[in-house]
C-alpha cells in the first residue's frame, strides 16, 4: 500500500487545473439555461434588433464575471485528509470548512463528461449518509489520484480492520470481476423497450417549462392561444386528427427514449469488486458508481410490458439515503437477463440467496382488487355525468377506453401483488403490465407500522408499512391477524439481530 | 399459514396484548385549540371569498365552498375529540409503540436498536399546558419517525433517557 501512496493526502491538495474549465463550463450552462426564455421573449417581442448591441455587451460582462469567479473558486478549494477525516475548504464569498469522517461516506463515484475525458480527469462525488449540505464534490481530479483517494478512504473506513479484511481491501483496488456488459444489440433492446410514456412526459414538461418562462417575461400565452381556440375545438372533435397526434406523440417519445438510453447506458458494465459493486456507463458523460454490500439496503428488479417480451430486467441496488438525495443513491443497471439478476443476488447474499427460490408467496386479499375497481367505476360515473350535462357524446369513447384499461390494470395488479417471507428475507412482488420485485433482508428494516381503515376492519384486514433506510415497502390488504403476526415476526428479527444494518 | 419454521410465531411478543399508556388529558385542549385556530383561518378565508366574489360566478358557487368548509370544520372537531381517545403509547424492553386514529388506525413500532436520535419538542400552545412531545428518529425517513405528543416534559425526559440508554446498551453488546 505504501509504495502506491506517492501523493501525500495529508497535505492540502487542489483539484486538477482542468477544474477551472469545468467550473466555468457549468456556470455558463446554468446562465444559458436561464437566459433561453429571455431570448425567446426578445425574439417574439421583436425588440432584438434595437437592443442587440446592449444584449451582446451584457453577455460578455456576465461571461467575464463567471470566468473570474471560477478561477477564484478553484484557488479557494482544497482538501486534505487528517486521520480518518476528509477536510474540504471552499467558498468564494463565504468560507466553508467541511469535515467528514470516512465512515459517513457511503460511496465514492466517478463521472466523466467530454471535457473530463479529453484531459484524463474525473469528477468525484462522495455520498454521505447525512444531509445534502455535506456532499463533497471534486470537479476535476487526475484519474490515478482519484482512484488512490477512493481506495484510501474506503479502506480506512473500517475502524478496526482484521488482517483478513485488510487483505481483501488491498485486492479490491485492482481485481474486479465483470458481472455484466451491455452489448450494442442489448442497448437497442433497452432503448426500444424503455418507458416511452415517461419520455412523452418529458415533452409535456418541456412545453410547460417554455410556457411558464414566457409568462414570466410578460407574454400572455393564453391570450395568443385563445385566438386558435376554434381550431383546437375542431381538432378535438376529429377522432382522426386526435389519433394522428397520439401516434406522432408516441413516435417522438420513442426516439427521445432511444437517444436517452444510448446517452445514459452506452457500454454499461457492472463489476464485482471486493465486497461491493461498481458500474459505469454513458456515451459522452461516463458515470461510475460504486456501492458496498453493507450499504445496500434493498434490491429491486423490474420489467415493463415490453421488457417482459424482450426478457430483460433492470435492477436497482438501493443504498441508505437521506431525504434530500433519495434519487441519487439508487444504483441502476439495465438490460439484464434473469441469470444476471440471480448472479447479482448470489454475490450480494451468498448462500442465503437460495431462500428466494423457495419463498412461500402469499396473495393479498380480494378487497385490494375491489378497491381499485371501485375507484375506477366512481371516476367513470362522474365523467359520464359530466358528459351527459355537456352533451359531448364523443367523449364517451375516452371514458370507455379509460374504464376498460383501468379494470384490466386492476385485475393484473391484483394478480401480481404478492409478498413472501423466508428465514432472512422479506419480499414484495407487484406490477401492472410489467413485473417488479423488492427484496430486503429483515434485519435492515427500520420500523414497522400497521394501518387499517374502517372498510378494512369490516373485512378484518390491515396493511403493513415497512420503513427501510432506502424507502418504504407496503403490504396492503392482508388479514389483520396475519399482518399482526408478520409485524411481530419482523420486529422480533430486528431486535434479535446484532448485525449492523449499515 | 406458515411463515417460518424456525421461530414459533405464537411465542413472539405480541403487540395486540400490550397495555397502552394514554396521553395527558390536557393534550385534548391543545388539539382543540389548534383546531379552533386552523378553523378560524379557513372560515375567515371562505367568508372573505364569499363577500369579495372575485369571479363572475353564479351566487350558488360562492355558497357551496362555505358549506363545505363548515361541514369539514364540524367533522374535524368530531375527529379530533374521538381521535384523542385512541392516541396511546407503550414502552417495551426492546421497542416503543405508538398508536393513533379513530377511523384510520395506525400503530408504529420502532425497535431501540434502530433509533438514530431522540428529540423533545414543545410548541407555544403546548408550553401553556406544560406538555412536550417526543420524537424518535430512525433512518427510515419521514414516514418512519415515531412521535408521542401530549406527555409531561418530565415523562418525555425519562422516556428519552430510557431510549438513549437502551440504544447505547445495544451497541455495547
Amino acid at each position: 500500500m505504501a509504495k502506491k501512496s506517492s501523493h501525500d493526502f495529508s497535505q492540502p491538495t487542489r483539484q486538477s487545473y482542468v477544474a477551472i474549465l469545468i467550473i466555468t463550463y457549468n456556470l455558463y450552462k446554468v446562465i444559458v439555461r436561464n437566459l433561453i426564455p429571455l431570448f425567446i421573449a426578445f425574439l417574439i417581442g421583436g425588440s432584438a434588433k434595437s437592443k442587440g448591441g446592449y444584449i451582446f455587451y451584457s453577455i460578455m460582462v456576465i461571461a467575464g464575471i463567471a470566468a473570474i469567479y471560477s478561477i477564484i473558486a478553484f484557488f479557494k478549494y482544497y482538501f486534505y485528509l487528517k486521520e480518518d477525516h476528509i477536510i474540504v475548504n471552499k467558498g468564494v464569498l463565504r468560507k466553508t470548512k467541511l469535515e467528514i469522517p470516512f465512515e459517513r461516506i457511503q460511496s465514492i463515484n466517478f463521472e466523466q463528461n467530454v471535457i473530463h475525458r479529453l484531459f484524463g480527469v474525473v469528477k468525484l462525488n462522495m455520498d454521505t449518509a447525512g444531509s445534502a449540505k455535506e456532499e463533497v464534490q471534486l470537479n476535476a481530479l487526475n484519474i490515478d489520484l482519484a482512484k488512490r483517494l477512493r481506495s484510501h478512504i474506503l479502506s480506512n473506513r473500517v475502524i478496526a480492520p482484521t488482517n483478513e479484511s485488510q487483505e481483501e481491501l488491498q485486492v479490491e483496488e485492482d481485481v474486479r470481476e465483470e458481472i455484466f456488459r451491455l452489448s450494442i444489440p442489448q442497448l437497442i433492446k433497452v432503448g426500444v423497450t424503455a418507458n416511452h410514456l415517461r419520455s412523452g412526459g418529458l415533452i409535456i414538461i418541456f412545453f410547460f417549462y417554455i410556457y411558464d418562462s414566457l409568462e414570466d417575461f410578460g407574454l400572455n400565452v393564453v391570450e395568443k392561444l385563445e385566438e386558435y381556440t376554434p381550431v383546437f375545438q375542431q381538432v378535438a372533435r376529429s377522432l382522426f386528427i386526435v389519433l394522428f397526434l397520439v401516434v406522432l406523440f408516441f413516435i417522438v417519445s420513442f426516439f427521445i427514449s432511444i437517444i436517452n438510453t444510448i446517452l445514459r447506458y452506452y457500454n454499461l458494465r457492472m463489476f464485482r469488486r471486493g465486497d461491493g459493486f461498481v458500474i459505469d456507463s454513458g456515451l459522452f458523460n461516463r458515470k461510475q458508481y460504486a456501492a458496498k454490500d453493507s450499504k445496500i439496503q434493498m434490491v429491486g428488479w423490474s420489467q415493463n410490458l415490453l421488457q417482459g417480451l424482450a426478457r430483460i430486467y433492470s435492477i436497482g441496488l438501493k443504498q441508505a439515503s437521506s431525504i434530500e438525495n433519495s434519487l441519487k443513491s439508487t444504483f441502476v443497471a439495465v438490460g439484464l437477463s434473469s441469470q444476471n439478476i440471480s448472479k447479482i443476488i448470489d454475490y450480494l447474499y451468498g448462500i442465503r440467496a437460495e431462500e428466494f427460490q423457495s419463498m412461500d408467496w402469499q396473495s393479498v386479499d380480494r378487497y385490494y382488487l375491489f378497491r381499485r375497481l371501485y375507484y375506477s367505476t366512481v371516476a367513470a360515473i362522474i365523467a359520464t355525468i359530466i358528459i351527459v350535462f355537456s352533451q359531448d357524446w364523443m367523449d364517451l369513447i375516452y371514458v370507455l377506453v379509460f374504464f376498460v384499461v383501468a379494470v384490466m390494470a386492476s385485475f393484473l395488479n391484483y394478480k401480481k401483488k404478492k409478498y413472501g417471507l423466508s428465514e432472512h428475507f422479506l419480499s414484495v412482488k407487484g406490477g401492472t403490465f410489467g413485473h417488479s420485485v423488492e427484496l430486503i433482508e429483515q434485519y435492515k428494516i427500520q420500523s414497522v407500522s400497521l394501518t387499517s381503515t374502517p372498510f378494512q376492519r369490516r373485512r378484518e384486514l390491515a396493511s403493513l408499512r415497512i420503513m427501510t433506510a432506502s424507502g418504504l415497502l407496503q403490504i396492503p390488504d392482508i388479514p389483520s391477524t396475519i399482518a399482526l403476526r408478520l409485524k411481530n415476526r419482523l420486529i422480533y428479527t430486528i431486535e434479535k439481530s446484532q448485525a449492523d444494518w449499515m | 399459514m406458515s411463515f417460518n419454521p424456525q421461530v414459533e410465531i405464537t411465542e413472539l411478543p405480541d403487540i395486540s396484548t400490550l397495555v397502552y399508556q394514554k396521553l395527558e388529558d390536557s393534550y385534548l385542549n391543545v388539539l382543540i385549540l389548534r383546531r379552533i385556530i386552523s378553523s378560524l383561518i379557513m372560515v375567515a378565508g371562505v367568508t372573505a371569498f364569499y363577500f369579495i366574489q372575485p369571479f363572475k360566478w353564479h351566487p350558488i358557487w360562492y355558497k357551496l365552498p362555505f358549506f363545505l368548509v363548515m361541514l369539514y370544520v364540524l367533522w374535524s372537531f368530531i375527529k379530533t375529540i374521538k381521535g384523542f381517545q385512541y392516541k396511546a403509547y407503550a414502552l417495551r424492553e426492546k421497542d416503543i409503540v405508538y398508536k393513533s386514529g379513530w377511523l384510520w388506525r395506525y400503530t408504529i413500532t420502532t425497535p431501540f436498536n434502530r433509533v438514530q436520535h431522540v428529540q423533545i419538542d414543545q410548541g407555544p400552545i403546548e408550553r401553556k399546558f406544560n406538555l412536550s412531545r417526543l420524537k424518535v428518529f430512525t433512518a427510515g425517513g419521514g414516514t418512519g419517525d415515531l412521535m408521542i405528543p401530549g406527555i409531561r416534559p418530565e415523562t418525555a425526559n425519562e422516556l428519552k433517557e430510557f431510549i438513549v440508554k437502551k440504544t447505547q446498551h445495544g451497541e455495547e453488546e
